[in-house]
C-alpha cells in the first residue's frame, strides 16, 4: 500500500465520508460500547424531542431541518442509529431492532430532563419509534411518525418492494461495480450500497431539485436490522406495532400525499394499529417530506406538540 | 473482480486446447449473476514447443448495453500437466473493466490465473476450477451527483481494488467444428469479502474458422 500511496494511489476509504472514528471533529457520545454521532439543539432542561432517521443505515442529515424545532421550547436530539449514517461501524451480526431500541432508551435517560421523550420518526424511523414505544410504554405519551415504514412484516411485502428486479440497472450497476472493486470492509460496502440508493423506487416521489441528503449508509448495519426482524426462512417476521394496542399516548401521522408507495389503504392500516391516532397529509410531496416540505412539517409539530 | 479475469475467459477457457494454426470464434452468456455476454477470438500458437491458446474477449452487461460498460481481456492458456486422462489446464489474464454509473465512472485494471485440473479426453473434459485474480488499481472519477449529494471523493487512481477467489467446476465437449462448454461455482474476495450474490453459472462455444 505504501508504494501506491507514495507514487499518488488513493484510498478506496476516501471514497466515503469518514465516520466519527475517522474524524474527531464530528460531535459524538460514546453509548453502550459504540459511538453514535449526535447533535442536539436547544436547552438541555426543555422538553427532549428525539428525530429517528430512515434506512435502516442512513443518517439524520434530512430530519435535520427539523431542529428548528428548538426555537419553540424543545431540547431536539438527532443521531446516527447505531452502525449507521457517519457513526462507528460494527462488524455483522452487531446491530438488532432490540438494541437500537436500547440505544434510543438509555439516549433518553441520560438527556431527557424528566425522562419522557417525543419520538420522532421518518420511514424504517418510524418503524424504530413503534418498537421503541413497545417495548418502553412510560417513556412518551406523544410519537410522530412521517411517513411510517411497515409496521407488520405482511404490510412490508405487500408494498412489492422485496421483488428483485434482475434487470434493473442499479442491481446491475451495483453486481458489475463489485466486480472492480471488492466489497471488503465497510468503506467500499457503504460505497457501494450509494449504487441502489442512488435508485430509489420512482413511486416514492422523491424530489430530484432537494435530493435525500444521506452523507453514508451503512450496509452492515442495514442487513443486520433486517436480519434481525426476519425468521429462519428470511421473511419478513416483524410486527413493530405488538405493544402499541394499549399505549394510552397519542401517535400523530404525517403523510407524504404523492408518496405512491404508501397508498391510502396502507396508511389506514398503519393508522389502526394504534389506539389514538390524528393524521395529516402534506399534498405535492413525497416521502422526502421531512426536508422537502421540512417548513410544513415544523408547522404540523408546533401545532401538535 | 472474480469476472474480471476469470468469469470472461469462459469460452476460451471450456472448450479443447487449439492446436498452432487453430483459429476459433468464441461466445459465451455467463451470470455472474448479473447476465453477461461475450465474444472473442482464440489462436493456437507454439511457444517453446507448448501448445497455447491466445484469446481476446470483449464483454457486455445485458441489462447495462450503454457502451459505458465493458470488459476487455487477453488470456493465454496451456496444458501443464498431463498423466494419461488427468491433466491441469492453466489460463493467465490481463482485462480492463470500464463503467458509467450515478455513482462513478471508473476503469479497472486488473490480472489473474485460473487452474483446471481434472479428466481430458479427445472430445471434453470435466474439471475443478481454482481462480485467483487482482486489480491493483482502478481509476474512479466520482460523479457531479455523487459529489453534490454524497461526498466530494477524489477522481483519480485508487490503490488495492480488489481481490477474488473462485471455486467451481466446468466441462466442455467438442463437436466437430463446434465446442460446448459449461461452468458454476462461487466466489468471494481474498480479504473474506462477501459479493450480494457470490454465484456464477455460464455456458459457452467456439467455432473452428
Amino acid at each position: 500500500m505504501f508504494v501506491w500511496s507514495s507514487i499518488g494511489c488513493l484510498s478506496v476509504s476516501q471514497l466515503v465520508p469518514p465516520t466519527v472514528d475517522e474524524d474527531p471533529s464530528l460531535p459524538s457520545e460514546a453509548l453502550a460500547g459504540t459511538s453514535l454521532r449526535v447533535e442536539r439543539w436547544g436547552s438541555p432542561d426543555d422538553p427532549l424531542v428525539v428525530l429517528l432517521h430512515g434506512g435502516p443505515g442512513a443518517d439524520f442529515d434530512g430530519l435535520a431541518r427539523l431542529a428548528p424545532l428548538a426555537d419553540d421550547g424543545f431540547q431536539v436530539l438527532a443521531f446516527d442509529q447505531r452502525g449507521a449514517g457517519r457513526s462507528r461501524r460494527h462488524d455483522p451480526g452487531s446491530v438488532s431492532v432490540d438494541r437500537l431500541v436500547d440505544d434510543v432508551a438509555e439516549l433518553v435517560e441520560r438527556h431527557s430532563p424528566d425522562g419522557s421523550v417525543i419520538l420522532v420518526g421518518h420511514s424504517w424511523g418510524g418503524m424504530l419509534a413503534a418498537a421503541t414505544i413497545g417495548a418502553y410504554p412510560e417513556l412518551s405519551d406523544r410519537v410522530v411518525l412521517l411517513d411510517p415504514g411497515p409496521f407488520d412484516g405482511e404490510r412490508w411485502k405487500s408494498l412489492g418492494l422485496t421483488r428483485i428486479d434482475l434487470s434493473a440497472e442499479p442491481l446491475n450497476d451495483l453486481f458489475w461495480s463489485e466486480q472492480m472493486v471488492s466489497p471488503d470492509g465497510h468503506a467500499r460496502l457503504d460505497w457501494h450500497f450509494q449504487q441502489l440508493v442512488a435508485g430509489q423506487t420512482p413511486a416514492y416521489r422523491m424530489s430530484t431539485d432537494d435530493p435525500m441528503p444521506f452523507r453514508r449508509y451503512g450496509r452492515v448495519s442495514y442487513d443486520d436490522v433486517m436480519a434481525s426482524a426476519q425468521d429462519a426462512d428470511g421473511e419478513p417476521a416483524w410486527d413493530f406495532a405488538a405493544g402499541v394496542a394499549d399505549w394510552p399516548g397519542t401517535a400523530h401521522f404525517v403523510w407524504g400525499g404523492a408518496n405512491e408507495i404508501m397508498d391510502p389503504a396502507y396508511r389506514a392500516a398503519q393508522e389502526a394499529d394504534w389506539p389514538h391516532t390524528t393524521t395529516t397529509t402534506i399534498d405535492g410531496v413525497g416521502h422526502d417530506l421531512p426536508w422537502v416540505a421540512a417548513d410544513a412539517v415544523l408547522a404540523h409539530l408546533r401545532e401538535v406538540l | 473482480m472474480v469476472a474480471l479475469v476469470s468469469v470472461a475467459s469462459l469460452a476460451a477457457g471450456l472448450t479443447p486446447q487449439p492446436l498452432p494454426g487453430d483459429q476459433r470464434a468464441l461466445v459465451e452468456v455467463t451470470a455472474e449473476p448479473h447476465l453477461v455476454v461475450a465474444a472473442g477470438y482464440e489462436r493456437g500458437v507454439s511457444v517453446g514447443g507448448r501448445e497455447v491458446g491466445l484469446a481476446a474477449t470483449v464483454a457486455l452487461p445485458v441489462f447495462l448495453l450503454d457502451g459505458a460498460h465493458q470488459r476487455w481481456e487477453l488470456s493465454g492458456r496451456a496444458a501443464v500437466l498431463r498423466w494419461r486422462g488427468l491433466g491441469v489446464g492453466v489460463r493467465l489474464s490481463a482485462a480492463a473493466q470500464t463503467t458509467a454509473s450515478d455513482v462513478f465512472r471508473g476503469v479497472a485494471l486488473g490480472v489473474g490465473g485460473v487452474a483446471t485440473p481434472g479428466l481430458y479426453g479427445e472430445r471434453g473434459f470435466a474439471a475443478a476450477e481454482l481462480g485467483l485474480g487482482l486489480t491493483p488499481v482502478t481509476w474512479i472519477s466520482p460523479t457531479d451527483r455523487y459529489a453534490r449529494e454524497v461526498w466530494d471523493a477524489p477522481s483519480g487512481f485508487y490503490a488495492g481494488t480488489g481481490t477474488a477467489a473462485t471455486l467451481g467446476v466446468c466441462g466442455g465437449l467438442t463437436f466437430g467444428r463446434i465446442g460446448l462448454g459449461a461452468r458454476l461455482g462461487v466466489d468471494g474476495t481474498l480479504a473474506g469479502g462477501h459479493r450480494t450474490a457470490p454465484v456464477f453459472a455460464g455456458v459457452g462455444a467456439h467455432v473452428s474458422l
